[in-house]
């Protein structure tokens, strides 16, 4: 069962994230009024998708490091400079809530569109084909070499009685160049497979749905409602 | 270390943008299938050995492997880190879509550093892999830091990239060990890229 926004073509779902991404991001520092409107249009947009609020919370705060660490930053040397925390505090909150209402888009955006939908979007946005099959690559076969890592690494432990100690970054480093050794070999056999498939340098992709008036109007009307409470508030 | 979005000016993110998806197509025309799907798998599997972290003065760490991508792929190392980047902020939310292009500036130039000193062929190899694997983490982290001093951030960063100085030993002492293995045991895979 798919929501109202996974209706829409992922290239219209991609490009409205973006424009609501940066226009949020646009907010000058400090402005702390246009953020209720963004939340409610945000939260709305969310109801209309078919995420897990577990999936986005959990986004949501693995992003949090480097947001906090950025407010926190601006926080201190408004101190710092003199101003005190109360003329400080709205330039760290407002940094704070653009890097969280960012994050909780894309999450939103990576919950209703799967990957192979996104590199689709991404092909027919006329991205360069040396990105997509790189991105392709890594979507087959990123789980496949970390489970062959995963295997290494267990295949170490049962052979090992004692502490690796001084030898533990040689041992480390012996088994990246074992993963990557394979990894080579691998993309010899892919890519002669490939090859005898018939592959002419172009991924092989279903047809996506035909672009709508209505993947148009979303993909205007959304971030444009974003833009006027952003000017307006 | 990933950008977040909205924390930097759209304006820097827009400029990065350009720059990259400009270095994006020049770097990677007329690459044949074959070489792509090898940095395809080059990508997956540093993003694979990415995910493991080491434990670093009572902390942990995870690698960045950029300086392993530029002595592996030359200056090709750029189109495999702007998509290993891309697949990270789209699956992990690291980083953001708006500063993808700063972050990809950043860790690339890390990679194509790396690239220039493996080709400089100056010092003992070795040597010359440690380098590799400590200019690829600090080169991002003093990029960044001088990116948020510029953005009003103060100096605060500079700290955060000394911090790094012991993440960039580590992986210049990893990036010789695989380098070294990979000499033993396929010498050809370390062949001058183009």
């Amino acid at each position: 069962m798919t929501g109202l926004f996974e209706r829409f073509d992922p290239r219209a779902r991609l490009l409205a994230i973006a424009a609501m991404i940066a226009i949020v991001a646009s907010t000058p520092p400090g402005a702390l009024t246009a953020f209720p409107c963004y939340g409610a249009l945000i939260a709305l947009l969310i109801l209309t998708g078919r995420a897990s609020g577990y999936y986005l919370t959990w986004r949501c705060l693995a992003a949090s490091p480097f947001i906090l660490l950025a407010a926190g930053l601006l926080v201190w040397q408004g101190r710092a400079a003199g101003e005190g925390v109360p003329a400080a505090w709205p330039l760290g909150l407002s940094v704070a809530l653009k890097g969280y209402a960012a994050a909780l888009l894309l999450a939103f955006l990576t919950a209703t569109t799967t990957l192979g939908e996104l590199l689709e979007a991404l092909r027919l946005l006329k991205a360069p084909p040396v990105l997509n099959l790189i991105l392709a690559m890594m979507y087959r076969y990123t789980a496949l070499l970390s489970e062959e890592y995963a295997r290494m690494e267990r295949a170490r432990e049962c052979r090992t009685v004692s502490a690796l100690g001084k030898r533990r970054y040689s041992i480390f480093g012996h088994q990246f160049g074992t993963l990557i050794l394979r990894s080579w070999d691998r993309a010899e056999r892919v890519h002669a497979a490939m090859l005898s498939r018939g592959f002419d340098g172009s991924w092989p992709v279903r047809r996506l749905p035909r672009w709508r008036w209505a993947d148009s109007a979303f993909t205007i009307s959304i971030p444009g409602i974003l833009l006027a409470a952003r000017f307006l508030w | 270390m990933h950008i977040a979005d909205g924390i930097l000016p759209n304006l820097w993110c827009g400029a990065a943008h350009g720059v990259s998806w400009t270095a994006m197509y020049w770097l990677g025309r007329r690459i044949e299938t074959g070489e792509v799907v090898r940095l395809g798998m080059l990508a997956s599997a540093c993003f694979a050995a990415s995910l493991i972290h080491f434990p670093l003065g009572g902390t942990s760490v995870h690698l960045g492997l950029y300086g392993l991508a530029g002595i592996l792929a030359g200056r090709r190392s750029f189109p495999v880190i702007f998509a290993a980047l891309l697949f990270q902020t789209i699956l992990f939310q690291h980083g953001g879509l708006i500063t993808l292009g700063l972050n990809a500036l950043n860790m690339g130039a890390g990679a194509l550093t790396a690239a220039s000193v493996w080709r400089s062929g100056v010092g003992r190899e070795p040597l010359r892999a440690f380098l590799c694997g400590f200019v690829g983490v600090l080169v991002p982290a003093l990029l960044i830091a001088v990116e948020f001093s510029l953005g009003g951030y103060g100096k605060g960063f500079y700290f955060m990239a000394l911090l790094y100085l012991g993440a960039a030993a580590l992986e210049g002492v990893l990036t010789a060990a695989v380098v070294g293995f990979l000499r033993r045991s396929r010498p050809a895979i370390l062949a001058p890229c183009p």
